[in-house]
């Protein structure tokens, strides 16, 4: 009889503490926002951010309103760069897609201080252009698109032309539906970087009513636990609605990118 | 599965918005409303002088007496609010404290701890108004009364009173300051309690357009085994959830609630509404004959019972409304489609 190998049951067991790793602080959160510290099952806090005062909920609004504008920012930005350098030939082309890589490895903190002065020359600090703008210009959107449009053939693009496609057509009838993945990969990365952004208001913004829910979330006031994990719950709603809704797209768009 | 998925988050999301809607309602309506006095000096000449408050603002609950200033909170805290103040002293029937300058709180709407938000009361014109005092045991010999303020029946353990000009906002703490041998007394205002009776209309429609919604998304959950088919509909039930946060919004802006019968804590605190329409309506039953009194409870009563009907009515009205716009909507839906399938 022909012995198993332990490696299966090895993985298999590393793939369940690594979900359970990851899963428990969520249900913890969840399971202690329903049971505080003293009774049993308590609606009070959930009571206290969605119905007692309009305050959680009009910031969740707010900074989910802010991530769609930087959303559709960064897709109007990243997909004619992204062309650009794809399909474009023009002199420095590969030192700028060099200097984009460069700009996409580098940590938040670095750019964070040339942001700030930046921003601080256009009149812009302690307004949300400063969180939109840069989070619109980041380059990972550019970066990941250019490797989607190098793929698509350049014959099929010249027998549109000759047909009298226009650029706008090209983009939108052409590239990017052969690219969905990718742009919806992208639509969604840079949603979730701008949901979760923390530092940018921090610098960025002075006052605490501007301040983005994720930010925000820093601030609810400590005496009371529970009501921190009720906020968390609110935030945590948008990114599972993204990954239950396009877990798939976001998987095959970076792999994608990654194998072109 | 997926358009499952997306449906169940559209219904959380839409509920996020009635949510987002109704609190700011609620939070407005729960604010208790306070009436003020700063501490004044009592010698100014004196280096040691004490600032001198009036005894009433001592504000009594199950826990003992407190005496509560306003304060100003930041971040997630942002606006007024009451703390409470301690290092006081009792002479006579005034409070000596050391702190001078901050706004006390002399009288409230609903009884306060610490740390909860308020809202200065602006006093609108008085009016004349009934108070109804239900005592615990028999009701004692009121003495001499204030002018303005008239004895109407005396029944039991319920006092009714008419007063010429009432306060607005009416709070209870003040009717007892103005007349003390109430002190024991739960007071109601007639003119709170017809106020609170006529929002049932506004309850009405915002229980009849959630109603709607849920059934609107229902059919959309219904329709999902075919969602090319029935497109339209959906897309128009998703413009019809919409159009009802709004008509939500438009009917909370008529929505009026008077604050001394509102809970402590939870707006959806039912056994206090409960709790506080039996002791009121009950009292009322004392009154018998063809005295002033008496007919006011009995039109009081009336408006109880027109009230609780018009709010089930309007709800029910609006949830066979929404049945039936949903079977045009799948009549013409089918039409349409019967059309295209012709040869």
């Amino acid at each position: 009889m022909k012995k198993r190998s332990p490696v299966p049951w090895l993985t298999r067991a590393f793939g369940l503490l690594l979900a359970f790793v990851s899963a428990a602080p969520f249900f913890s959160l969840l399971a202690k926002s329903f049971f505080p510290a003293q009774g049993g099952v308590s609606l009070e806090y959930y009571y206290r951010v969605f119905l007692a005062s309009p305050q959680y909920l009009l910031r969740f609004w707010k900074s989910l309103g802010l991530c769609l504008g930087i959303v559709a920012g960064q897709l109007l930005i990243s997909i004619p760069a992204a062309y650009g350098f794809a399909k474009c030939r023009f002199p420095g082309r590969n030192t700028l897609l060099f200097l984009l890589m460069l700009f996409l490895v580098l940590p938040l903190q670095v750019t964070l201080a040339p942001n700030y002065i930046l921003l601080d020359t256009l009149g812009l600090i302690n307004t949300y252009w400063a969180l939109a703008l840069p989070a619109a210009f980041a380059p990972l959107g550019a970066f990941l698109l250019t490797h989607g449009f190098r793929d698509v053939n350049d014959d099929i693009l010249n027998a549109a032309r000759l047909d009298g496609c226009s650029l706008f057509r090209l983009l939108t009838k052409i590239l990017l539906p052969m690219n969905t993945g990718i742009v919806v990969c992208v639509a969604l990365l840079s949603f979730l970087d701008s949901w979760n952004m923390v530092e940018q208001p921090i610098a960025y913004l002075r006052e605490f009513r501007q301040y983005p829910i994720s930010t925000a979330l820093a601030f609810v006031p400590p005496g009371s636990p529970a009501l921190q994990l009720v906020c968390c719950v609110l935030v945590a709603i948008p990114p599972l609605f993204l990954f239950a809704c396009f877990s798939r797209e976001l998987a095959e768009g970076i792999v994608l990118a990654e194998v072109k | 599965m997926k358009t499952k998925i997306l449906l169940l988050f559209i219904l959380l999301f839409w509920l996020l918005g009635v949510c987002t809607v109704l609190s700011g309602k609620i939070e407005e309506e729960m604010l208790p409303q306070v009436v003020t006095v700063q501490a004044g000096a009592q010698q100014l000449s004196d280096p040691n002088s004490k600032m001198k408050l009036p005894l009433g603002c001592l504000q009594a609950d199950e826990n003992g007496m407190h005496l509560y200033r306003l304060a100003e909170g930041s971040g997630w805290e942002a606006g007024t609010y009451v703390e409470e103040v301690g290092g006081y002293t009792v002479e006579g029937d005034a409070l000596l404290l050391d702190a001078a300058g901050e706004q006390y709180v002399r009288y409230t709407s609903k009884p306060l701890a610490p740390g909860q938000p308020v809202e200065a009361a602006e006093e609108g014109a008085p009016a004349p108004d009934r108070w109804l005092a239900v005592f615990p045991g028999e009701a004692p010999e009121l003495g001499p009364l204030p002018p303005g303020v008239a004895l109407e029946e005396k029944q039991g353990n319920v006092v009714l009173l008419a007063v010429d000009l009432g306060s607005s906002p009416f709070m209870e703490g003040q009717a007892k300051t103005l007349l003390p041998a109430l002190a024991e007394a739960n007071v109601y205002s007639f003119a709170d309690m017809a106020r609170l009776l006529e929002n049932a209309v506004c309850g009405g429609l915002l229980l009849g357009v959630f109603f709607m919604g849920l059934i609107f998304w229902g059919y959309a959950w219904h329709q999902i085994k075919d969602p090319k088919k029935h497109w339209g509909c959906m897309a128009a039930n998703l413009l019809l959830g919409g159009a009802l946060l709004a008509a939500m919004a438009l009917i909370l802006s008529f929505v009026d609630l008077p604050s001394s019968l509102l809970p402590q804590q939870y707006i959806t605190d039912w056994g206090h509404y409960r709790q506080e329409f039996q002791e009121f309506f009950t009292a009322l039953e004392v009154f018998s004959g063809e005295t002033g009194g008496a007919l006011e409870a009995v039109a009081m009563g009336n408006r109880r019972g027109y009230a609780e009907y018009l709010c089930s009515s309007i709800a029910v009205f609006q949830v066979c409304l929404s049945v039936l716009l949903l079977f045009g909507e799948e009549a013409i839906s089918d039409r349409r489609i019967h059309e295209h399938s012709r040869p």
